[in-house]
Order: structure tokens, then C-alpha cells, then sequence
């Protein structure tokens, strides 16, 4: 620690620019300030512990006049002569030198500070004392300090503009000839010093207080002057009783001082626990008010520990060994996470960041404490939601991967790995692309590329095939997550939705087939209403006719007429129960059961026997199959086709029908071929329209158009077809491809 | 218009010739219990109606059409008159007002509906039966089938005037016409009926504004509808 | 059909494969004004051409279905191909069906319902399919 008067020099001398030197009592030159240095050209380790004589030109003396030892014990303050000094040059400086004996308050011994102002020599000596009248303020305006005297009435006698300047609260009080205490005063009561108080006593004693240290002066003090404006003030009483007042502005080194202040301050106050610790005695030099409190020792206690008894992990002999590599600067610093024992004997987790401080000589290690108690609970918290999530994510059914915005994955569920037959380790870290079908590949990569901050999510349906071959409907739900408008990751979710797609694919089909059906029943309506009516036009005109010719007493052709109303009458009438027959097989349900097929084609033959025997016709039917189905409606299919074989067939010989059954894995294949007229092959579609008339006699091929439509709607209600084979040529020949149904 | 028009079912919109136009209206006709009709246009102050007009359509009997000698009524009979100043559709007793329209005992009563074309041209159906006087609505809905498939008509047949350019098959016809063929030539050539030939004749000898074969082929050379 | 020449009777041909039809035809015709007119009748498209070829026929009246044709697409054109360029009409009990737009292209003339057919029809079809389309200055001796 330096002495007060170290202190004083260093305050207020530093940046003085007059060479200044501080001599002990022993005669050695303890310090010196910059312009010192400077101005007289030794390094300042030459100048320090020099006697200062030697800075005298020789022979001259100079440093220690006669009178001053006695003027000094009078305790007269500075005596100022003109000397000369010889520089380390050797070329001589002309100087007024001002010195002052400096008591240090512990009496320890004078020193004296001397203060060399160089006077330009020439001038010095050819200028007359009129001149120094002149020379004197000019010169103190040259000084940075602030400066003033006041006389033995306390007026203001001179002052310079720094001393006017120094501070805002006392310059425009400032007047020659003024007192101090009138200018104080006036400061004052103009509200101009901040810290002067509020109440007009506060201030009246701030004023007495004031005035006290100007004319008392005992040492410098500092003052505020600002806001942030400080000033050291210095008053001096003379000899002669004049106040020499001295002003240095101090307000960076203050400023410096309450940064370091403030630096303590937020030491004192973080939460986190601070230790200095000098690694050499291990003994905790601060320990801030967290780390005091924490472990209940009070600064003075943790002083007097070896600072290794607070670990409560590690023995003194392991700790010292863990801390090695820090001390012998290997490492920077050393993190640890170890316990430490409270005063009580409690113990707390911590973890300890230690950095090797200062140079080589003293280091110190300044170590950083965090109670992690609450954050290892945390942690713990975040642990356990994040094995929930795991857990949760393992219990959903939905296969779950998180990837790369490249579709690298980097996470997997248990169900996507399952799914896809692999482990979760082998998948993660390859493209899912690889694992998404061929084909499917393209319109994925699409969707996801389709993906923007704006609609970071889609959804996609599409069909998957799993480990085991099963194939199956997915829903995906890509998420790509976007940081600062870049993907970083993207979450996929994919729900099997199977099952609701199949019911939708289901409902979709039936849609189909009823709006099929509903085309088809609004065909039939239609045709029914033309068919209908053809006959009954004519049934209409024909009566009209008659009744011309009855009123005109014609009568030769009523006969015909009344045929021909006869006629389409009947033609209408069949027509009539075969719709009523049609409307019955055609829009039942289908009550399957499983029956011989031979049997089917037996009865249906048998219910044609007195046709089939008037046509002479025969019938082939070598099968032993089993059908499941709807045994009525099958032998009313059989029935139509056969009715057909008999009605149109060949004058010329005798009716022939062959019946096969061919039974495949997933279908049933009946064939009906007769050795018939045949049917043309533009008309193979329109036969089974309802009504269709294809030949024009009716009357020779008695039907009623309506046999085909109704073998359709039961080959259809069976979920299969029934077409016309056209490139059979030999007469006609349908196919009926029944799916084949396990009973 | 097909929404107003739906009750007169498809057939107003596929209608293309005469023929079909016939239909339209003969089934309007019937469907009021009326049994015929004459569309025809009504002109000047002293004309009468011209039943053979190439514009005219009706279903008159020839016995019906007594002493006009199937040609022309002049303007002095009495539903001629009325249709002239109308503006409103009409009914009329014919026992009390005979018309030479209609032969007398083959109609008691007629509804006249006038028409106008785009072109301010007057024209008038009329009906001619037995039936009673309709009320108002009755008599506006006849008024707006009329209207509608008069609008047609006039679209598909009347309006040829102010129709420039010629289809294919009318282009077809004066080519093969400036050849030197014949409409009977012309028909077998292109497998129609001479009659549709010289519709399609008369139609681009009224879209030219030209009167005769040789006037429409120079014509259609200098446009160049042909080469 | 000049009006000038001396009154030629008219000549239908119905083509029908129900003979019932011809029955009404003729009693319709019969009721028509005007100078009478004759009803030939074939039930096939084979014997309308024949008919047709041997000339003298002044309009066809053709059944839409003949059977076993499908419908008059297939039948009018072969009666222009004889050489056929009288009206054809196509009679049928049901006219609705949306090909029957395509009538013009197939040398058909005009479509009528069975049920639509009356005097008052007849006598329309005849004034204006004999009616002379184009004036007496349009005659056909301009080259």
C-alpha cells in the first residue's frame, strides 16, 4: 500500500506537467511523475533512490537552501526559490523549484515533494518585476489545475480560468475580491451543488463543514461537483495567512474507483458463488456474499480454512491432484462437478469452473461455484418427460421419424422399424426414401419438397406394404421444421388408416354401383315408357279406326283391326309380367348357399322340358362343381339362357346346348354355347339391354326382350359378368364369370 | 332461355329445319286443345297474309282454305286486322268474327300471339279450334311458349339474312354449283335429297344477297369463299 | 314437282318391319286434301332399294329400326346411294335420342314421331318438300 503521500502525488500529479520529484527523509527520491522523466531526461528507475542533489548544476546548490529546514519546521508550506538544474545531458535547466514537507500521518518520517517549473531562462532573467506582475497569471493559466489565492480576509486575490472552470456549481459566483464563503453561499443557495442538501439547515451545515476544511485545511479531499464530475480539493493555508486553493480534477480516477466499486458490488451480488483462492497456502483469499451464505462460514471463517475441507467428494490428497494440471498451467481452466459441505454439514451438488489467475510469481485461481441442486432436479424433470415421450411415442401406433430436411433419418419408433422389418439402429442415418416403394418415390419427394414455412405440413395418403407383404393404406403428416426461413428437420407421422380406407373405398364402390343402378333403372323407365307405348299407339289408332268405320258402316276390315288391337294388347301384357318378373329376381337380395351346379342346370332344363322336347333339344352338362351362390337366381339365369337356345334356333336341326363350368383360383367360369342362329357380334352389348328385340318377328320368337338384362343383373348382383361371346361362330355362346366365394 | 323453356322438353333446342319448327308449334297448337296453326309475318297496312311466303307456317287443311284458293288473306279480315294493331296476345270468337284464315265450321274460336323479330319484324301466330277463351295466365303461358319458339325459329331459319359466311356444306354446294352441276347432280354427289340441295341454295343466295346461281358463284369467287 | 305439269298422283314409300304401320299410313293418307296419293310399302331396307331403283317414288317415309339394322345411319345412306334425292323422312315411335341430331348428315331430310303423324302433318310434309325453294329466275339452264 502506498503512503498517503504516494497516494496524493499519484492523485494529483500524474498528469501534472511539471517535473515533480518526492524525496524521503533519508534524502532519496522515492517518486517521480512523467514529466519528470521528461524534462530531465533519467529513465525512472535512475531516478528513483538518486539523491537529488545530484540534479544540481555543481556548486550551485539548490535543493536544500539554508533556511528551508527552519522554515519548514514552522511548518511555513511551500517555499519556492529559482535554481538551476543540471539534466542528464548535462545541459542545464533553469527552474523555479517549489518544495513541500510532507508529513505522513504516521509520523513515520518527512519526505519532501518538490516541484520544478522550468522558466525560460532568458527571458526570466532580462524580465523586470513589472513584467512578473504580468508573467505570473499568464503563467498560471497555463496550468491545468485549478488555482487560487485568497488573501487574509479570505478574498479572492487571483485565481486562474481552470480553477473558474473546474466546476460548474462555483464559476459564475466566482468574482475577485470576493470571499470564499460569500462565493460558497451564493453556490449554494443557486441549488448548484448537488450534495449540499435540501433543507436550508442541511445546507447551512454543509456550508459550516465546508468552510471548516478551507480554512483548516488538513488534507485533500474529494468533492463532487456534478453529476459526475469530482474534484479534489486541496486548500493551503501560507505563512502569511493566505489560502492557496488547489483544484485537480479527479473525475476518471473516481470514475475508475467507483467502476471497481460497482465491480465488487455485482461480485457481492451474483448468485453464483465466487472464490479467489491463493492455490499456494490453499487458502480462500474473497469469497463473495453467495458463496458465504451458501455455505454458512462468514468471509473471516472461510479465511482461516484450508480451502480443501469444503470438498466433500474428494480427499485434500485427490483434490490437489485433480487440480494439478490447472497450477502447472496445462489447462486453462478445470470444471468439476463435486459437493460441498455447509457449516452445518449439510452438503449441496455444485459444479465448479477453476481459471489460474495473475502472473507467475503470486497466482491465484479464481474459481466459480453454481449450486446445481435445482438444475439437477431439472434435469431430472426433463429426463423423466422426455422417457414419457419416449414411452408415449413407443405406445402410439403411428410410425414416427424424424429426419434431415434430406430425408437422412435420424429417428425411428419401434413401429417404423417394425414396420419396415429392420432395427431402428440400421435405419436411422439412411434416406427414407430408401424404404418408401419405387413407385411411390416420386410423388413423397414431391409432396415433401412442396413443404414451405408458410405450409410447413401436408398430408399425404398413399399405400404401403409392410415387412410381412401386407399391404396396407398409410396417412402421412410431413412436418418440416424451419429455422430463420431454413428446413432443419423433418418430422413425418404415418397412420394406418386401412381400414377406414377400405370402408371409404367400399362406400365409393357402392356409390358406383348405385348410381350404375340408378342409370340403369332410369334407362329402364325409359324404355318401358317407349315400349309401352308403341303398342298402346297403335291399340289407340286401330279403335279409332273401327270407330270411323262403324260410323261410316264399314265393316270389312273391323276384323283386322280388332286382331291387331288384340295383338299388341297381348304383346303388352307378357311384356307387363316379365317387367313385374324382372323387377322381382332382378332387385332381390342374393341369399347364397352352396349347391351341386348340376343341379342348378337340371332344374332349369326340366322347368323348359315341354319347349326343349317340341325343339327336339338337347342338353350337354358334364360338371361336378360346387358354386356357392344363390341357387334360384342361378337356376333362372341357366332357365333364360336356355329359353333363348330353344327359341332361336335353327330350322334345320335340332337343338344342341353345352354347359361347362370351369373352377379357378379366384373365379368361376360357366359357359352356355348352342348351335343356334347366333347373335351378330355389334350387338353383343345391347342384347342384354332391357326390351332388346332383335328379331323381327315376334311372333315367331316369342319373348319378351327381357331374358338378358335379368341373366346381367344376376350375374352382376353375384359380383360378376355375363357377355356374349362374339367370335363363336357356330351360334351363340355366353360366358358368366362368377367371383368364386368360399361358402 | 333453356331454363324457361324446359317444360317444352329438348326438342326446341335440337330443332334445325322447318320440319321440326312444324312440330314445335303443331304440338303447342294440340296441347291446347287447338287443331291449327298459322305463323306468318304481318306486314304493311293493306297486306294481307301470305300462306305461301317461303317465312309461313301453318297446318290448314287445303279444305279449310276456301276461298283463298290456298294463296294469300287479304287485310281487311278480322284476325288479320286485330294481329296488326296488337301488342298483346288475343282471343277471338269466330262465330261472332268469321275468318278467311280458317274455313267457316272448321273453327269457332282462335288465340293470336304476336311476334317480333330482332329486326322489328312483325310476325303473328295463330291458333285456330274449338276450345273456350283461356284465362289470363293461360293465355300469357301460350304467349311465352310461342314467344320462345319463335325466338328459336327466328334464330335457326329467319335470321340467315344478317349471317354472313357460309359452312362447309353450303361451300361444298356452290363449288360443285360453279362447276356447272345441277342441284339433283349435286344431291346424288353428295348423297342428300335435291330439296335439302336447294335449301342450302336458297340459304346462301340469301346470306350473298344474290338472286340467281350465277350471281352467287361470281359472288362467292370474288370473296373467295371459293377458288 | 312443277306445278304446271299435269297432275302426277305422289308416291310414298313406307319402309316399316310392322306391317300394322302400313295399315295406319294408308288410312291416314286417305284423310289428307288435296290430289290424292299413293302408299307403297316395303317391311326392309334390301326392298326399299330395289323400290327406289325402279324409280317413281317421290318421298321415303323410313322406319327408324329396321331390324336387323340398328338404326337409320345405317339405313338412309344406302337409299342415297341408289341414286335416291327425294326427301327422305325417318319415322320412328321415339325421336329423342340425341343421335338424331346427326338426321342432315345422313341425307335424312326431316324426323317425325309415329304419333305425331296426321292429316295436317302429311299435308306439310308434302307443300313443303315439293314446294320450289329457289325463284323462277334461279333456274338451273344459267351456264
Amino acid at each position: 500500500m502506498q503512503s498517503s503521500a504516494g497516494k496524493l502525488i499519484k492523485a494529483l500529479y500524474e498528469t501534472f506537467p511539471d517535473p515533480v520529484l518526492a524525496t524521503d527523509r533519508r534524502g532519496r527520491i522515492t517518486a517521480v511523475n512523467q514529466a519528470a522523466i521528461e524534462v530531465l531526461g533519467y529513465a525512472e528507475a535512475e531516478l528513483l533512490g538518486m539523491d537529488p542533489t545530484r540534479l544540481e548544476v555543481p556548486g550551485e546548490g539548490g535543493f536544500y537552501p539554508e533556511r528551508a529546514a527552519s522554515a519548514w519546521d514552522a511548518n511555513e508550506g511551500w517555499i519556492c526559490r529559482n535554481v538551476r538544474l543540471q539534466r542528464k545531458d548535462g545541459s542545464v535547466l533553469a527552474a523555479e523549484l517549489r518544495q513541500l514537507p510532507v508529513s505522513p500521518q504516521d509520523g513515520a518520517g518527512a519526505g519532501l515533494v518538490s516541484m520544478v517549473r522550468p522558466v525560460s531562462e532568458t527571458p526570466a532573467r532580462e524580465t523586470d518585476p513589472a513584467d512578473i506582475d504580468q508573467l505570473f497569471p499568464s503563467a498560471l493559466e497555463s496550468i491545468s489545475h485549478g488555482f487560487a489565492i485568497y488573501d487574509q480576509a479570505d478574498r479572492l486575490l487571483i485565481c486562474n480560468s481552470a480553477y473558474r472552470n473546474m466546476h460548474e456549481a462555483f464559476k459564475p459566483s466566482i468574482a475577485i475580491g470576493r470571499t470564499f464563503e460569500a462565493i460558497l453561499r451564493e453556490a449554494v443557495e443557486s441549488g448548484r451543488y448537488p450534495d449540499a442538501g435540501e433543507t436550508p439547515q442541511q445546507r447551512e451545515d454543509w456550508i459550516r463543514q465546508r468552510l471548516d476544511l478551507h480554512n483548516n485545511p488538513i488534507e485533500p479531499y474529494v468533492q463532487r461537483v456534478g453529476a459526475d464530475q469530482w474534484v479534489q480539493i486541496e486548500d493551503r493555508v501560507t505563512a502569511d495567512n493566505y489560502r492557496v486553493a488547489l483544484r485537480a480534477d479527479v473525475t476518471p480516477l473516481v470514475r475508475a474507483r467507483s467502476e471497481a466499486e460497482r465491480l465488487g458490488f455485482i461480485l457481492e451480488g451474483v448468485g453464483q458463488e465466487i472464490y479467489l483462492v491463493n492455490p499456494k497456502e490453499r487458502r480462500i483469499v474473497y469469497a463473495n456474499k453467495a458463496a458465504c451464505d451458501n455455505l454458512q462460514y462468514s468471509l473471516e471463517e472461510l479465511r482461516a480454512m484450508d480451502v480443501r475441507q469444503l470438498n466433500a467428494d474428494y480427499s485434500p490428497a485427490e483434490l490437489t491432484e485433480k487440480m494439478q494440471p490447472l497450477l502447472t498451467g496445462k489447462i486453462r481452466a478445470l470444471n468439476i462437478d463435486t459437493r460441498h459441505r455447509r457449516k452445518d454439514g449439510s452438503i449441496y451438488v455444485c459444479r465448479i469452473r477453476m481459471e489460474l489467475m495473475g502472473g507467475t510469481a503470486d497466482p491465484m485461481i479464481l474459481s466459480f461455484g453454481e449450486d446445481i441442486t435445482l438444475r439437477i432436479d431439472t434435469e431430472a424433470e426433463l429426463e423423466r418427460k422426455r422417457t414419457e415421450f419416449e414411452s408415449l411415442v413407443r405406445s402410439l401406433p403411428d410410425i414416427i421419424s424424424r429426419a434431415k430436411p434430406d430425408t437422412t433419418l435420424t429417428y425411428v419408433n419401434e413401429n417404423y422399424a417394425r414396420f419396415s422389418g429392420r432395427r431402428p439402429e440400421e435405419m436411422v442415418g439412411r434416406k427414407f426414401m430408401e424404404f418408401v416403394a419405387p413407385d411411390a418415390r416420386q410423388e413423397v419427394l414431391a409432396k415433401i419438397s412442396s413443404l414451405t414455412p408458410e405450409a410447413p405440413m401436408k398430408t399425404l395418403e398413399r399405400p404401403m406394404v409392410d415387412a410381412a407383404g401386407r399391404q396396407c393404406w398409410y396417412l402421412w403428416t410431413n412436418l418440416m421444421v424451419y429455422e430463420d426461413g431454413k428446413p432443419i428437420e423433418l418430422v413425418s407421422v404415418g397412420r394406418e388408416i386401412t381400414e377406414s380406407h377400405q370402408a371409404r373405398e367400399q362406400i365409393a364402390h357402392q356409390t358406383r354401383e348405385l348410381a350404375a343402378r340408378n342409370d340403369a333403372l332410369e334407362q329402364f323407365a325409359g324404355m318401358i315408357s317407349h315400349d309401352l307405348k308403341a303398342p298402346l299407339r297403335q291399340v289407340r289408332l286401330f279403335a279409332d279406326l273401327i270407330a270411323e268405320d262403324v260410323s261410316s258402316g264399314k265393316t270389312d276390315e273391323l276384323g283386322v283391326f280388332s286382331a291387331h288391337i288384340s295383338d299388341r294388347a297381348k304383346a303388352m301384357e307378357q311384356m307387363i309380367s316379365s317387367l313385374l318378373e324382372y323387377s322381382q329376381l332382378a332387385y332381390q337380395s342374393i341369399r347364397p348357399s352352396t349347391f351341386r351346379f348340376s343341379e342348378a342346370v337340371a332344374e332349369a332344363w326340366s322347368n323348359l322340358a315341354v319347349h326343349a322336347s317340341e325343339a327336339r333339344a338337347r342338353l350337354i352338362a358334364e360338371t361336378d362343381a360346387e358354386l356357392h351362390a344363390d341357387l334360384n337366381l342361378m337356376i333362372q339365369l341357366l332357365q333364360n339362357l336356355f329359353a333363348n337356345s330353344i327359341k332361336y334356333r335353327m330350322a334345320d336341326r335340332p337343338v344342341e346346348v353345352r354347359v361347362d363350368v370351369e373352377v379357378g383360383d379366384t373365379a368361376v367360369s360357366i359357359t352356355v354355347a348352342d348351335n343356334g342362329i347366333g347373335i351378330a357380334p355389334q350387338h353383343a352389348d345391347s342384347i342384354f339391354g332391357v326390351f332388346k328385340r332383335l328379331h323381327r318377328d315376334e311372333r315367331l320368337y316369342s319373348g319378351s326382350g327381357l331374358g338378358l338384362a335379368l341373366c346381367r343383373r344376376i350375374a352382376e348382383s353375384h359380383g360378376g359378368t355375363i357377355v356374349l361371346d362374339s367370335s363363336y361362330r357356330s351360334g351363340a355362346r355366353f360366358v358368366i364369370t362368377l367371383p368364386r366365394v368360399a361358402p | 332461355m333453356p331454363d324457361a323453356a324446359y317444360h317444352l322438353g329438348p326438342e326446341l333446342d335440337r330443332a334445325v329445319n322447318r320440319m321440326d319448327f312444324f312440330r314445335l308449334f303443331k304440338a303447342l297448337v294440340i296441347n291446347q286443345n287447338f287443331l291449327y296453326f298459322v305463323l306468318s309475318e304481318v306486314s304493311g297496312d293493306d297486306e294481307g297474309v301470305n300462306l305461301l311466303s317461303p317465312h309461313a307456317l301453318h297446318n290448314l287443311p287445303d279444305s279449310s282454305l276456301g276461298k283463298t284458293n290456298g294463296k294469300s288473306v287479304g287485310a281487311a279480315d278480322p284476325v288479320v286486322l286485330r294481329s296488326k294493331l296488337a301488342t298483346a296476345p288475343f282471343f277471338m270468337d269466330l262465330l261472332a268474327q268469321p275468318s278467311d284464315l280458317v274455313g267457316a265450321g272448321n273453327a269457332r274460336s282462335a288465340i293470336a300471339v304476336p311476334l317480333h323479330t330482332v329486326a322489328a319484324r312483325r310476325y303473328c301466330l295463330v291458333m285456330f279450334g274449338d276450345a273456350g277463351e283461356p284465362d289470363r295466365g293461360e293465355l300469357a303461358l301460350i304467349a311465352l311458349d310461342a314467344a320462345l319458339i319463335f325466338q328459336r325459329y327466328y334464330e335457326v331459319i329467319l335470321s340467315l339474312d344478317s349471317i354472313t359466311g357460309l359452312n362447309d356444306r353450303e361451300i361444298q354446294i356452290v363449288r360443285w354449283t360453279s362447276e356447272g352441276k345441277t342441284s339433283a347432280e349435286i344431291a346424288i354427289i353428295l348423297g342428300l335429297s335435291e330439296h335439302t340441295v336447294n335449301s342450302y341454295i336458297a340459304a346462301v343466295l340469301r346470306k350473298l344477297h344474290v338472286v340467281n346461281r350465277a350471281q352467287m358463284v361470281a359472288s362467292a369467287l370474288r370473296s373467295g369463299l371459293i377458288a | 314437282m312443277n306445278s304446271d305439269q299435269p297432275q302426277q298422283p305422289m308416291k310414298i314409300l313406307l319402309v316399316d318391319d310392322d306391317p300394322a304401320e302400313h295399315l295406319l299410313l294408308r288410312r291416314t293418307l286417305d284423310k289428307v286434301d288435296g290430289p290424292p296419293l299413293e302408299l307403297d310399302y316395303v317391311a326392309d331396307i334390301a326392298s326399299a332399294v330395289e323400290s327406289v331403283k325402279a324409280g317413281g317414288i317421290d318421298i321415303v317415309f323410313l322406319d327408324n329400326r329396321l331390324v336387323p339394322n340398328n338404326d337409320f345411319r345405317e339405313t338412309a345412306p344406302q337409299l342415297r346411294e341408289a341414286g335416291f334425292i327425294g326427301p327422305i323422312g325417318i319415322i320412328s315411335s321415339d325421336i329423342s335420342g340425341s343421335y338424331f341430331q346427326e338426321f342432315p348428315e345422313f341425307g335424312v331430310d326431316f324426323r317425325i314421331g309415329k304419333s305425331e303423324i296426321d292429316r295436317t302433318t302429311i299435308s306439310f310434309i308434302i307443300a313443303e318438300y315439293t314446294r320450289n325453294q329457289l325463284s323462277d329466275n334461279c333456274a338451273e339452264d344459267f351456264s
